[in-house]
């Protein structure tokens, strides 16, 4: 390793760790690709992440939303979507980045996870797309259990199921 | 529909879904090899008769009870290994369970009766035949695979017997190409005519028996399941008493129902005069929920249909100032704009009569008689008071009222709970009973009424009532009465709903759960209801419950908070009202709000929202909510008051966990979703802030407890679990190392075992309870000491509580220890 290394600086553990996730990318190509995910490509705050399709119970036009007070900062609100009123989140605060303004958020994305539901405040919805659950490397910098990995282009495949966990554990900690 | 039609409704849903898995399941014995499965199936299968003779016997249909019973003892001697599973006896499960299926909507014959009987008693004396039918079976059990054998192609029997036995395959065939009887009488014909059948008068008799109904089938289109079964029930007989084993008793019955059966052949049979059964429909809740969330969307698309129909009318009103110069053009456009309204206005209307008739509609569906729902309670009263060593009845009243099934589902815990003290402790023990002139067998009564959109559920003991002087006596020990204070009869008794309130007797089973009444009164007032007492001493307490009909609100108050919208259900707003500058101040370092010559708390509710602190009484008019919940009343301050609506409270999708501030959210006429306020909660931060106020050192010094126990494993368990919820610990290995440590510390709880060296838990507890400084201190006993004898030795030291270790769940623990510190949950 050339000590002209951008991240010479930093600490050893660090270095190690951002050692392993570039070998984690470097894996990737070599692996042949099957097609074997449909995911929706969603944008938060300048993240991008991939919802497995399967897990995607509607997606709708964000009108209203409504305050939990005492609620944790991920939590923007409730949502009313088909007759059901659900917590919303917006991913990139609940993965630690900052809030989205509320006017930017226009899209709600309801998830299922068993009988469980969750809303995911998005601002903008790029695409469904058909990939492979093994381009997402497990990142070992990412420290947020709702995130199971990351692809060569940044955008994160969330867990369904730990989103909701995540969500829910936060919402009861807040009480 | 009677409380009694109800109850028949709920057990033919459930007798038709036992009779179908009874059905299921001896068909699949057939195939089942493994002998465990098979043990399993025929357990459940000995269980599904059982419960289906004792709910026929509940319902009082003596004639389905009776048939379940010879269904139950044959599986029995089938359980215990007495019978082989087959195929004969199969088929008179089988016929049994087609009585029984029969018999859910018309009267059992004693016709039918006698053939399961015959059927069963014939299968049950097999196992001595059994080895040797065994390859009879299995030829059996092709039979209906193959053809119709020809009548007289395949038989060539030897013996009356083989030709008894040949009368099977042709009983199939007779299955599948009704009124082709011509096979049957064949082979009847050849047995008859056997030289050997002389010896067998009986069977004589049987083949007439089943000559006689076939020759009243032959040509008919159709054969009557029923008529076949009896046939093939014959055969078995024939069988049975050519191989020299049926008695005359069971000859002269097959050949009983076959003459029924025959004489049903030409006439219908008449129906039985039992009241048929309504049809109904099984419906999945969560279907009918999300029926009901479509039907409040509908509610609030006619809102927002309503909302346009204004914005219309004030258009026009616009346009009339806009147009009134314009002549003829302008009348057109206003004339024009009116039809438009009109028009609007009409199907308004339309829309909101068809919302509210499929609304009730869909909220109907979801109502049931509360009687079915209330059975479970006999069993509780009966396991509780056995546990008391008391003896108790349960006695249930206005059965046939109906009550939503989700209210009724979330009341349920806060009316076990009722149900349980009242065993526990209204009920005197049967001694003392008998020493007031009592019956020793206790009664708890739960009465169940609906009045104007609300049902009742009234939970009454006739025991001792509540002594109120030990109520008052307690609530001084624990703080919660100041001394010298008189209060009246109701006053008094509400003091039984605060949270930490107990009295030394409370240290039994249901006390040491670790819930109070003033869990049952926050659980209640969630659900929009309200709890009550009265009591009489000597004579029993009672306790009311008002639950909404149905969860919907109608009504709601829309208030503003900062840029926010709130929703708070009219039920808990006693009033809203301007409070002018004057009409807040201060007392003990709390704001109060003078509102009809009392003094209420007073808050901003933006403050109790953020649960930031109060803040200083208010300089200029302020708007204000006085939410009540029973006793408990309190002012809000908020920024603005909109108005009431009506609001359609939607609760939160299912498996949400539960936001304490929160009862739902509602939507307005243009769409904006709005929180609906929980005003339980509002008004139990309310208090919490107060408190908090009051006592600011509270604030700075965590609640105490010590915990005594002579295992360290258990001491470092506890203590770790009290000082993660925030208490702060101090130990000791036994009781007197305990008693030196509260000569020197103040703490505000001790949890101590019972079994210890030196000075054990009820001596440290005696102990405690003599001395005038620590009388009061609650004492929870946590110990694996688990009999009824054990908890009144607790009781009698004057233990507060009493947890048996196997049963410890820390969640439950800490609740207990919360009330009993009085430290906020």
């Amino acid at each position: 390793m050339s000590e002209a290394w951008p991240f010479a600086e930093l600490p050893p553990e660090e270095r190690a760790q951002l050692q392993a996730a570039a070998r984690e990318l470097a894996k990737r190509p070599e692996a042949a690709r099957q097609e074997d995910l449909e995911v929706l490509i969603i944008h938060s705050r300048g993240q991008t992440f991939a919802v497995p399709l399967l897990s995607v119970l509607s997606v709708a036009e964000l009108h209203s939303l409504a305050l939990i007070p005492r609620g944790p900062a991920a939590v923007r609100g409730l949502v009313s979507v088909r007759g059901e009123v659900i917590v919303a989140v917006e991913l990139a605060a609940l993965a630690g980045g900052g809030q989205a303004g509320l006017s930017d958020l226009r899209r709600v994305v309801v998830v299922a996870s068993g009988p469980r539901r969750l809303a995911i405040l998005t601002e903008r919805m790029l695409s469904v797309r058909a990939t492979a659950a093994s381009v997402f490397a497990r990142d070992p910098l990412a420290a947020h259990p709702a995130i199971a990995g990351t692809d060569a282009e940044l955008t994160s495949l969330v867990d369904p199921d730990a989103l909701v966990t995540e969500a829910f554990r936060q919402l009861e900690q807040a009480r | 529909m009677s409380g009694g039609d109800a109850l028949m409704a709920v057990f033919r849903d459930e007798a038709s879904d036992g009779l179908t898995r009874l059905a299921r399941l001896l068909l699949e014995l057939e195939g089942v090899t493994d002998e465990k499965t098979l043990s399993e199936r025929v357990r459940e299968l000995f269980r599904l008769a059982h419960s289906l003779k004792g709910a026929a016997s509940t319902v009082g249909r003596n004639d389905l009870t009776e048939v379940a019973h010879e269904l139950e003892s044959c599986l029995d001697k089938l359980r215990r290994g007495q019978l082989a599973p087959g195929r004969q006896l199969i088929d008179a499960a089988l016929t049994a369970v087609d009585v029984l299926t029969a018999g859910l909507s018309e009267q059992v014959s004693e016709a039918d009766a006698a053939r399961v009987r015959a059927a069963l008693g014939s299968a049950s004396a097999e196992p001595a035949r059994k080895a040797s039918r065994k390859g009879r079976k299995d030829s059996r059990g092709e039979a209906p695979a193959a053809p119709a054998p020809p009548p007289s192609a395949p038989a060539a029997p030897q013996t009356p017997g083989e030709v008894a036995f040949a009368l099977l395959p042709a009983l199939a065939g007779l299955a599948r190409s009704p009124g082709q009887v011509g096979p049957v009488l064949a082979l009847l014909s050849a047995l008859e005519a056997h030289p050997a059948a002389g010896a067998h008068p009986q069977a004589l008799a049987v083949a007439a028996s089943m000559r006689a109904v076939l020759q009243a089938e032959r040509g008919s289109p159709d054969l009557e399941r029923r008529r076949l079964e009896s046939l093939v029930e014959a055969a078995d007989l024939l069988q049975t008493e050519l191989d020299g084993g049926a008695t005359r008793a069971e000859a002269e019955l097959v050949v009983r129902a076959l003459e029924e059966v025959q004489a049903t052949a030409a006439a219908p049979r008449p129906v039985a005069p039992v009241a048929p059964a309504a049809e109904t429909l099984r419906v999945p809740v969560a279907l009918l929920d999300a029926m009901l969330y479509r039907v409040e969307e509908l509610v609030a698309t006619k809102l927002r249909l309503d909302h346009q129909r204004r914005t219309v009318e004030h258009l026009q009103d616009l346009v009339a100032q806009v147009t009134a110069e314009q002549g003829p053009r302008g009348v057109e456009v206003r004339q024009r704009l009116e039809l438009v309204r009109r028009d609007l206005a009409q199907e308004v209307v339309g829309l909101g009569l068809l919302a509210q008739v499929l609304q009730d509609d869909v909220r109907d569906v979801r109502m049931v008689q509360v009687g079915p729902l209330l059975e479970p309670f006999r069993r509780t009263v009966r396991d509780v008071a056995e546990a008391c060593g008391k003896r108790a009845r349960l006695e249930l009243v206005g059965e046939e009222v109906r009550v939503d099934k989700r209210s009724f589902d979330l009341a349920k815990e806060p009316l076990t709970h009722l149900v349980r003290n009242a065993v526990d402790h209204g009920l005197e023990a049967p001694a003392a009973r008998a020493k007031a002139g009592k019956p020793e067998l206790g009664t708890v009564r739960i009465v169940a009424s609906a009045q104007e959109g609300q049902v009742f559920l009234e939970v009454s003991d006739d025991g001792r009532g509540i002594d109120l002087d030990a109520v008052k006596a307690g609530a001084r020990a624990r703080g919660l009465l100041e001394a010298g204070r008189e209060l009246t009869e109701q006053e008094a008794l509400e003091l039984i709903f605060q949270p930490g309130f107990t009295t030394a007797q409370a240290a039994t089973t249901v006390s040491g759960r670790g819930v109070g009444l003033d869990v049952v009164r926050t659980n209640v007032a969630r659900l929009g209801g309200r709890v009550d007492v009265f009591t009489r001493p000597g004579e029993g307490a009672r306790f009311v419950l008002a639950l909404p009909l149905t969860l919907a609100s109608s009504g709601g108050l829309f208030v503003r908070v900062g840029r926010v919208l709130y929703c708070l259900p009219l039920s808990a707003v006693e009033e809203v009202r301007v409070l002018e500058p004057g009409e807040v101040g201060v007392s003990q370092s709390r704001l109060f709000a003078r509102v009809r010559g009392q003094a209420l708390p007073w808050a901003a509710m933006g403050d109790v929202l953020a649960q930031r602190g109060t803040a200083d009484p208010p300089a200029k008019p302020t708007p204000a909510v006085v939410l009540a919940l029973g006793e408990r009343r309190a002012a809000l301050a908020v920024d603005e008051l909109i108005g009431q609506e009506e609001a359609v409270v939607k609760a939160l999708a299912p498996g949400t966990p539960r936001l304490p501030l929160v009862a739902g959210a509602t939507s307005l006429a243009d769409g904006t979703l709005v929180t609906v306020l929980e005003p339980t909660a509002l008004l139990a931060s309310l208090a919490g802030m107060a408190a908090a106020a009051e006592h600011p050192s509270a604030r700075e010094r965590r609640a105490r407890v010590l915990v005594v126990d002579d295992t360290l494993t258990t001491r470092t368990m506890l203590a770790s679990v009290l000082e993660r919820a925030g208490y702060e610990v101090l130990v000791a290995p036994d009781g007197e190392a305990a008693w030196a440590r509260l000569l020197q510390e103040r703490v505000e709880l001790v949890v101590s075992d019972v079994d210890m060296p030196l000075l054990d838990g009820l001596g440290l507890t005696r102990r405690l309870r003599a001395s005038p400084e620590h009388a009061a201190l609650p004492v929870v006993l946590l110990t694996s000491l688990a009999t009824s004898a054990d908890r009144a030795k607790g009781a009698e030291a004057g233990a507060t509580a009493y947890v048996v270790k196997t049963d410890f769940d820390p969640a439950a623990f800490l609740q207990l220890v919360a009330e009993l510190t009085g430290a906020p949950r």
